[in-house]
């Protein structure tokens, strides 16, 4: 395995945590809240992964459902993005290259790339966004969060 | 790539939420206008942060300049010049890229070049992937399916109403933010109105639409895979009490 791929993957575990992470925190406020402490599996004093049962307000509904939301957005976004890649490299190249007349079907530009990259040439540029852009966009996830 | 994935997850808590707060707060009676609102809203936010993303994304794919170089014809069929962009240089990954546009460029045409554009094509194409979502999940389109198939097609479907009738901004957005905006790019391509002017010229109402099998493609399978690894998620934290098992 390439230490590309390593990266990638590492990045999205560290991601599937934080999210577990946000939506454990808030599930132990919520039961916090609603005086119901749970253990689950032989755990003791573990109440952390637990939902409110019943007399939630609205707003705890609503933080709760759009953490939910936000998390498995974040987990579908990120498998359907790294599993669709290659094809989105295909149609920047073919937008570039732009020819009115002979357009480049799916077929020829995979040829096209594997002939002259490899399997590099599909994956170009599919990890790095994380490394500067990291930042900027936790901070938009955090307002949102804040402003719901 | 965590970067897409948070654009998707801005994307998708936008829209539940927005549409929420209108099904408590609003008098719209209809459910498609509400969709459409909650997209509008979701396509409006993230195109903030899709812009520069998407800016990064599309100098590093087009790095290597192989399917452009061999192509020169005569020069209205040729749009971009091999030699007068940055394509050129071969960036070792996303965070020198950009680090070379900053110095380059400077600060702001990583915020802001192409983020007009972006917009526009962000707006409707949001606007309709959440219609024609949440219209086929109400339809009975969905016990055809059945329970696990059916936010798989619809999600590919969703994709597809979305990409076709904004493909052609896309094609001019990918063209705008290839160029660089240094003085000495003589092509001056940076106004996506003069972009899709040379564009008609050049090749026509195709020239809008190459490359398209390919996004249409990708639209299918990203768009399937999110929105069915998103159900699966969301069907598990609405029955299950706890987060895992």
């Amino acid at each position: 395995m390439t230490k590309k791929s390593c990266c990638y993957y590492s990045s999205c575990i560290s991601l599937f945590a934080i999210a577990n992470c946000n939506i454990a925190s808030l599930r132990a406020r919520n039961n916090h809240i609603n005086n119901e402490n749970y253990c689950i599996s032989g755990q003791v004093n573990c109440p952390v992964l637990q939902v409110p049962r019943g007399g939630a307000t609205a707003t705890q509904i609503n933080l709760s459902a759009s953490m939910a939301s936000l998390f498995a957005g974040c987990v579908g976004g990120a498998v359907g993005v790294g599993v669709s890649y290659p094809f989105d490299t295909m149609s920047t190249k073919a937008q570039v290259r732009l020819q009115g007349k002979d357009q480049l079907n799916l077929a020829k530009s995979i040829k096209v790339i594997w002939k002259n990259e490899g399997i590099r040439g599909f994956f170009e540029g599919v990890i790095g966004t994380v490394r500067f852009n990291h930042i900027g966009r936790l901070y938009l996830v955090y307002i949102f969060l804040t402003c719901t | 790539m965590i970067g897409q994935a948070f654009i998707k997850a801005i994307q998708f808590a936008v829209n539940e939420v927005t549409f929420l707060w209108l099904e408590r707060h609003s008098t719209i009676q209809s459910n498609i206008l509400k969709m459409a609102i909650a997209g509008i809203l979701a396509g409006l936010l993230s195109s903030f942060v899709v812009s520069p993303v998407e800016l990064v994304k599309i100098r590093m794919q087009t790095q290597d300049k192989l399917l452009c170089v061999n192509n020169k014809k005569d020069d209205d069929d040729i749009i971009i010049d091999s030699t007068s962009h940055h394509h050129v240089m071969i960036y070792k990954n996303e965070l020198d890229c950009a680090q070379s546009m900053i110095r380059n460029e400077g600060w702001r045409v990583l915020f802001l070049h192409g983020l007009g554009t972006t917009i526009i094509r962000e707006i409707p194409s949001f606007a309709l992937y959440f219609m024609a979502y949440g219209l086929l999940a109400q339809s009975a389109w969905k016990d055809v399916f059945g329970q696990n198939m059916s936010p798989l097609i619809f999600g590919a479907v969703a994709g597809w109403a979305m990409w076709i009738p904004t493909y052609p901004i896309d094609i001019v957005k990918t063209l705008v933010q290839v160029q660089t905006t240094e003085k000495e790019n003589a092509l001056d391509l940076r106004s996506p109105m003069r972009v899709t002017r040379k564009m008609y010229r050049a090749g026509g109402i195709r020239a809008f639409f190459d490359g398209l099998e390919p996004k249409l493609a990708r639209a299918a399978v990203k768009h399937a895979v999110t929105f069915w690894v998103y159900e699966i998620l969301m069907t598990y934290f609405r029955t299950r009490d706890s987060l895992f098992p």
